[in-house]
């Protein structure tokens, strides 16, 4: 059943007392507790905090990859848990864009293919993606990579590929789960423009979690976690 | 999605390789020991019928029933070529047999023996297959002389040279009485072929009986065991059954056929575990294969490929890994399984006497038969297909959060 609760046109997600637990042996772990967010759409969020504050559930909550102990998640006022698997999956699929640390790119594709193969996912014809992959490799800068197989790629052009992949699909939000995490200090800049630029031209509301200073000075809003817990939520003019 | 499963094959060539061998391995080992078993089952019924009989027999009831000389039967040239000419018939083997007394002037008794008249020419490499000369030389068409087993003359105490008195009943009243000289001693690993039948020519046989064109048996040789079936409803169909008996060669050596099925038995036991072992390996495989993708699956599912999708991916590279080493497996075989085929791996010492015992050659065969071929190779498709389920429960069943877990995470695998 799908609920429409919120009015506000602005708000992308929004989460009501989230909260995910996990047997770690006999002790339960609180991974979130009692989390209340709301994202708007244009953001540039950054979630931080410590290993093992959170920051990888919540965003996993977020993008239905996990379902939560109690509590909700609303995607544009879609109660998503409340979606089947298929559905969830398919959702995922129109509505948010994904960029892991590790593997985000399918080996065996090139560039070019890579950036399409969400499209092809959604069904879009082979003219529309030809058109989209071109536009997001001008965007990324990668034009000349097109035909390269991610095994040749240096790790921050990797990450950028895996944005352009991530927007193809044009989705509501993107979620980004420590993008940073192995690039050296050129590709993690080169990889924050290219997302700042998308976020301020194109208006792509970025989720991301971090532990990187040099993420965190340009993130837009920098909410906190603590065991689970939102300990802080800052709002920075950059 | 072919296309994607396609090109991940390429991604990990060992992985790849190494999956493609363990289909091939269960594949190579079914193809080979189906084979040798269909192989020796043939080669040992074979080499029995060679003695016994053929794959099918026939003769008249009224014989089968009084085995008298009188109840054989007549049969035109004719007739016996049109059997020649059926499918997958090699050979027809007309036979005169019945029974006399036989003495020599240095032997005080007389001996009752069977006497089967052959067609020299035709049965010279059936009998000779399963038997050796000890003494003088095979018949040729015209001879006149009889060869008995090594047994019989040390009973009777004679040689190549010597010859015999004969004495019995002949076709339709008539005497069937002669002197007729022994040309050859043979050893017959049929004991009691051994010790009271002695063998002539058909023609001399008839001329005996006084019997032309008469015949007690005809044996019928086939090409192919399983095509036993076939010629025979095709000759129920030129011989009247209310004249006729035709059996088939599993009620002509009845009494080997306990210990055919119980070797047939303990073939299929044999194979069920080499299956057990191949499949286990073929699911180990497949097991490996499928764990260490699991980041790669998750990050698939998260980005909204469906698990359906994944899994009709997945399935797609299982079936083209399974059918690449299936097919290798076939082309590797086939030239195999052809030469054992004709060269069969010879056997030494103790089990050469055993086997001729049994009348069975000293030799393993493999049986070259393209519906094994066919059989095997789809068992080997069939387990694929079973264990192709596993990556596709897997994949329904993936918790994606788990599998995008760092602590899983190893680029390297993928």
């Amino acid at each position: 059943m799908n609920e429409l609760i919120d009015n506000d046109k602005s708000i992308i997600v929004r989460t009501e007392n989230l909260s995910k637990s996990f047997l770690d042996g006999k002790s339960v772990i609180k991974a979130t507790d009692r989390v209340n967010l709301t994202i708007t759409s244009g953001e540039f969020t950054a979630v931080v905090g410590p290993s093992g504050s959170g920051k990888t559930t919540l965003l996993n909550l977020i993008g239905g990859l996990t379902s939560p102990t109690s509590g909700k998640v609303f995607v544009k006022g879609k109660d998503i848990n409340q979606l089947t698997d298929k559905e969830l999956v398919n959702f995922r699929l129109h509505n948010i864009g994904f960029v892991f640390q590790l593997l985000n790119l399918i080996p065996v594709l090139t560039v070019e293919e890579n950036i399409g193969f969400v499209m092809e996912l959604q069904g879009a014809d082979k003219e529309q993606r030809i058109e989209r992959t071109a536009e997001l490799l001008e965007v990324i800068g990668m034009r000349d990579r097109a035909h390269s197989r991610p095994s040749s790629l240096s790790g921050g052009q990797k990450q950028r590929v895996a944005v352009a992949r991530a927007l193809a699909s044009k989705p509501l939000f993107i979620l980004a789960d420590e993008p940073t995490a192995n690039l050296d200090t050129e590709a993690a800049e080169t990889l924050l423009n290219t997302m700042l630029l998308l976020n301020e031209k194109e208006k792509i509301t970025f989720l991301f979690s971090t532990h990187d200073p040099r993420v965190m000075n340009k993130a837009r809003r920098l909410i906190t976690l603590e065991d689970g817990r939102i300990t802080k939520d800052e709002t920075y003019v950059r | 999605m072919m296309k994607l499963a396609w090109l991940n094959l390429h991604r990990n060539p060992s992985r790849a390789l190494l999956t493609i061998f363990s289909v091939f391995i269960a594949a190579f080992f079914s193809i080979l020991f189906g084979s040798t078993k269909n192989g020796i089952l043939n080669s040992s019924i074979d080499s029995i019928l060679k003695l016994s009989g053929g794959h099918i027999e026939i003769r008249s009831k009224s014989y089968s029933k009084t085995r008298s000389i009188d109840d054989i039967m007549y049969l035109d040239s004719a007739t016996l070529d049109s059997i020649s000419m059926l499918p997958y018939v090699k050979s027809v083997l007309p036979v005169l047999q019945s029974y006399l007394l036989i003495s020599h002037s240095s032997s005080p008794s007389t001996k009752a023996v069977a006497i089967i008249g052959i067609d020299p020419e035709a049965e010279k490499d059936r009998i000779l297959t399963v038997s050796e000369m000890v003494e003088g030389e095979w018949f040729s068409k015209c001879d006149k002389g009889v060869i008995l087993g090594e047994n019989m003359r040390e009973q009777l105490g004679l040689g190549v040279g010597d010859t015999l008195a004969v004495m019995g009943m002949g076709y339709h009243g008539s005497s069937a009485v002669g002197l007729i000289p022994i040309q050859g001693i043979a050893r017959i690993p049929v004991s009691t072929v051994d010790k009271s039948t002695i063998f002539i020519t058909l023609s001399a046989a008839q001329e005996l009986f006084q019997a032309d064109d008469c015949y007690s048996e005809i044996y019928i040789m086939s090409e192919r065991l399983d095509k036993v079936d076939l010629i025979k409803s095709q000759i129920q169909n030129k011989f009247s059954s209310e004249e006729y008996e035709i059996r088939d060669w599993k009620s002509i050596i009845e009494e080997y056929l306990f210990y055919f099925r119980f070797a047939d038995a303990i073939g299929f036991i044999i194979m069920l575990f080499l299956y057990i072992l191949v499949g286990s390996n073929i699911l180990g495989t497949i097991i490996m294969m499928t764990k260490e993708r699991k980041l790669e699956f998750s990050v698939l599912i998260s980005i909204g490929m469906s698990r359906n999708k994944l899994s009709k991916s997945l399935f797609y590279e299982l079936i083209i890994v399974a059918l690449l080493g299936v097919i290798l497996a076939v082309i590797i075989t086939l030239p195999i399984v052809h030469y054992f085929t004709i060269h069969p791996i010879p056997l030494y010492g103790e089990a050469v006497a055993t086997l001729k015992q049994f009348s069975i050659y000293s030799g393993l065969y493999m049986s070259l038969d393209f519906t094994l071929f066919i059989k095997q190779f789809l068992i080997v498709l069939g387990i694929c297909l079973v264990f192709a389920t596993y990556p596709i429960a897997f994949i329904q069943h993936l918790k994606v959060d788990e599998g995008l877990s760092k602590r899983d995470a190893n680029e390297d695998n993928l």
